[in-house]
């Protein structure tokens, strides 16, 4: 027999490597598929495969509970994750994957901002019109938080933080209760768009808006620098009393770690919304004690524990602020599915899709795992089709989160 | 059929990022800045259509061609610096261009929509190719025809007496210039093609994806860039072809490995460099396929011909 050359090998190596597993589901075979892209490698992989493992955990307890029912029969639900990596190009890629391949009904994710802008702008803009060739693909996003990502398609809702809204309350809640820090200092990664976003367009606003705290330094690196001697000094020579550091814990735990070495003791330290997760308390404890972060999700009530210790449990998989959406929206879209009429089949994919759609523009108000969640309409003239919901401040405490601050309605959980 | 389209048009887009760096590296250069290239197309071409109205051909020429003469700018005080001072000006050049763009805000509202270039935010809503009804397959097709006419004008180089000069630059410039070659119009003359070729597959993408911030466009697209023609070979423009098939096939294929990938991805690179220094379709290979289609007669036979290796050196 001839022997093939290298070239060959690599050839039919790639040939293979692209063909997709064989496609069997849909009604006949008693399953109903649901996807997910996330960044299950590289950088931000923590928080992919979190909200993979909450996701995959909201589908197994519907399954263990008998499935869902479509057209009267019981049905399994199946989830189809992707990675993107926290790459543009590659959650491109895995949006078609999602919508043409593995055809599922709707799609968790993406994690990060910069895959989200892109793929959010290549679904369908204008609903149900032929000519927009948009992807007619529903995404109910657990993690991108970049303010306004809803607004790039109606196909998109989204489960995250409302960051505005929460550095206002947390500038806000500083004014009135300690009144007595008055400068502020910030630091925020520059090739990072949440993070970058959150600078510009949450807490820079908030600050402006009340009008009460001189900020007397803006230092930024990348997320993931791993050397910030140069910013560090800069944050010591301004000596503020409030730090906003919105960081990732890649780049926070370096941070901290040269202000300990620099001797920068800021009274408050305030973190990005990503931060309140396991994350930072595996990789800088110590050096993140006092630490303060604004989230929706602490587990301050039996049904968050029970959540939390059985996903980490099954799937070592941190609840967050990021991944407990993931848990929530697939059971929201669950009761949708029931309601919505599908028919379930591969023919029929882009109206069941569709009908998933219409009624998610309707919910209102769900409950979430810690409190009411209100779903906005599509007509909200600030964010439509993102949510409202409860915001926590969580701190480290003896490499604990623990709550700094809850609204009293909570407390009484 | 939608996923293989997307596949299909990303190594479309990369390739065209390989080329330009493989007219660089058969001039004698390596150059890490053409994701500079790449967004000054990308954002000029994206300007054009979703700001300017602009039709999308005449804005990926519009890309191409001030990218290309960026790198005919570029392509001058490059010749004073070689080897690695020269990778790292070039890379010096991208990051300019990835800052500028970092820190460009110029934006107009159309309809419901904040469009153009917004800083760190990026720039959002370049849907020429949706709002137009172009389908996947289409827009694929646009990407494929403008590979082809580069592969064309690359065909016609390497055949030609310019071509000819470029590999002559390349083995020795001393020699080149003595015979004389016009060493400095050669290379300026490869940077601003490659320029022109990086911005081109910029315009495509920006259209592809319907986004562009400053970061799609650091680094890792520089070494992407380099890897192609590195691992698909030098000695023939099929070589960042075959690399970008290779490593953006290997990249889907492999998706379910997760940080795998990217070990997959450097064995791939370390042993093409072991037994292929010059990447897999290098010179010897292309000179062994070119006597395939020689005539037998006309074929090289003896030891030392061309396609045939030399004998041993015998050391006294």
């Amino acid at each position: 027999m001839r022997r093939m050359t290298g070239l060959q090998v690599i050839a039919l190596a790639v040939a293979l490597l692209l063909v997709p597993a064989w496609a069997v589901a849909f009604q006949n075979e008693g399953t109903l598929r649901i996807g997910g892209m996330w960044a299950l490698s590289g950088g931000a992989a923590f928080f992919g495969k979190a909200a993979l493992g909450l996701g995959t955990l909201a589908v197994d307890e519907i399954n263990e509970a008998g499935g869902v029912t479509v057209g009267g029969k019981k049905v399994k639900l199946t989830m189809h994750p992707q990675d993107d990596a926290c790459n543009a190009e590659q959650g491109l890629a895995a949006v078609r994957r999602l919508a043409t391949v593995d055809k599922v009904l709707f799609s968790l994710g993406p994690t990060c901002s910069s895959v989200a802008e892109p793929v959010f702008g290549t679904l369908q803009k204008k609903l149900g019109d032929a000519g927009d060739t948009g992807l007619q693909l529903l995404f109910f996003t657990d993690t991108a938080t970049k303010f306004g990502l809803a607004k790039l398609s109606p196909w998109v809702f989204r489960n995250t933080p409302d960051e505005p809204a929460m550095y206002d309350f947390i500038v806000k809640y500083l004014k009135e209760n300690r009144p007595e820090l008055k400068t502020v200092m910030v630091s925020y990664e520059s090739d990072f768009a949440h993070s970058a976003a959150t600078w510009k367009g949450a807490l820079e606003p908030a600050l402006k808006k009340h009008g009460y705290h001189q900020v007397v330094e803006v230092v930024d690196w990348k997320w993931l620098d791993t050397e910030m001697g140069a910013q560090v000094t800069k944050l010591r020579r301004a000596n503020a009393d409030v730090y906003f550091a919105l960081a990732h814990t890649t780049s926070m735990c370096p941070s901290l770690k040269e202000m300990k070495s620099q001797r920068v003791k800021p009274k408050l330290i305030f973190g990005i919304t990503s931060l309140a997760g396991t994350e930072v308390l595996l990789n800088c404890p110590d050096l993140a004690e006092g630490v303060v972060s604004p989230t929706n999700f602490a587990p301050i009530n039996a049904r968050a524990k029970q959540i939390a210790d059985k996903s980490w449990e099954k799937y070592k998989a941190d609840s967050n602020i990021h991944s407990v959406p993931a848990y929530e929206n697939v059971h929201l879209i669950k009761g949708l599915i029931e309601k919505a009429g599908l028919t379930n089949t591969e023919d029929t994919l882009l109206q069941d899709r569709r009908k998933v759609r219409d009624l998610l523009a309707k919910v209102g108000t769900f409950q979430g795992v810690i409190g009411k969640i209100t779903l906005n309409p599509e007509d909200h003239p600030v964010k439509p089709r993102d949510v409202d919901k409860d915001m926590l401040l969580v701190q480290v405490k003896s490499a604990k989160w623990t709550v700094f601050w809850a609204p009293p309605h909570l407390k009484q959980n | 059929m939608d996923y293989y389209i997307a596949i299909a048009s990303i190594i479309g887009i990369h390739t065209l990022l390989g080329l330009s760096v493989y007219l660089v590296a058969i001039s004698g250069q390596m150059s890490f800045g053409q994701q500079g290239f790449f967004a000054i197309g990308a954002y000029l071409a994206g300007m054009s259509t979703a700001l300017w109205g602009i039709g999308l051909l005449p804005a990926l020429a519009l890309g191409a061609v001030v990218a290309g003469l960026m790198g005919f700018v570029v392509g001058f005080p490059a010749l004073r610096v070689r080897g690695l001072y020269l990778a790292i000006a070039t890379y010096g050049f991208g990051e300019i261009v990835r800052l500028a763009f970092l820190n460009v805000r110029y934006t107009r509202t159309i309809g419901d929509r904040v469009v153009g270039p917004n800083g760190a935010e990026g720039f959002r809503h370049v849907r020429y190719v949706f709002d137009r009804g172009f389908t996947g397959a289409q827009y694929l097709a646009i990407i494929l025809a403008a590979l082809v006419v580069v592969i064309v004008l690359y065909y016609l180089l390497e055949r030609s007496k310019l071509g000819a000069k470029v590999r002559a630059v390349e083995e020795d410039e001393t020699a080149a210039a003595t015979v004389g070659i016009n060493v400095t119009q050669v290379k300026v003359l490869a940077f601003a093609a490659a320029g022109a070729v990086a911005g081109l597959g910029g315009g495509l993408f920006v259209h592809y994806s319907t986004y562009i911030d400053h970061d799609m466009v650091a680094l890792p697209l520089a070494i992407a860039a380099v890897t192609y023609p590195l691992l698909g070979g030098l000695g023939s423009f099929v070589g960042p072809i075959l690399g970008a098939v290779v490593l953006v096939g290997l990249t889907e294929g492999l998706r379910a490995l997760h940080e795998l990938r990217e070990f997959v991805y450097g064995a791939l690179i370390i042993l093409t460099m072991i037994f292929r220094p010059r990447g897999i379709v290098d010179e010897a290979l292309v000179l062994r396929v070119k006597t395939w289609f020689q005539p037998r007669a006309a074929r090289p036979s003896g030891p030392g011909a061309v396609g045939v290796p030399a004998e041993p050196m015998v050391r006294p």
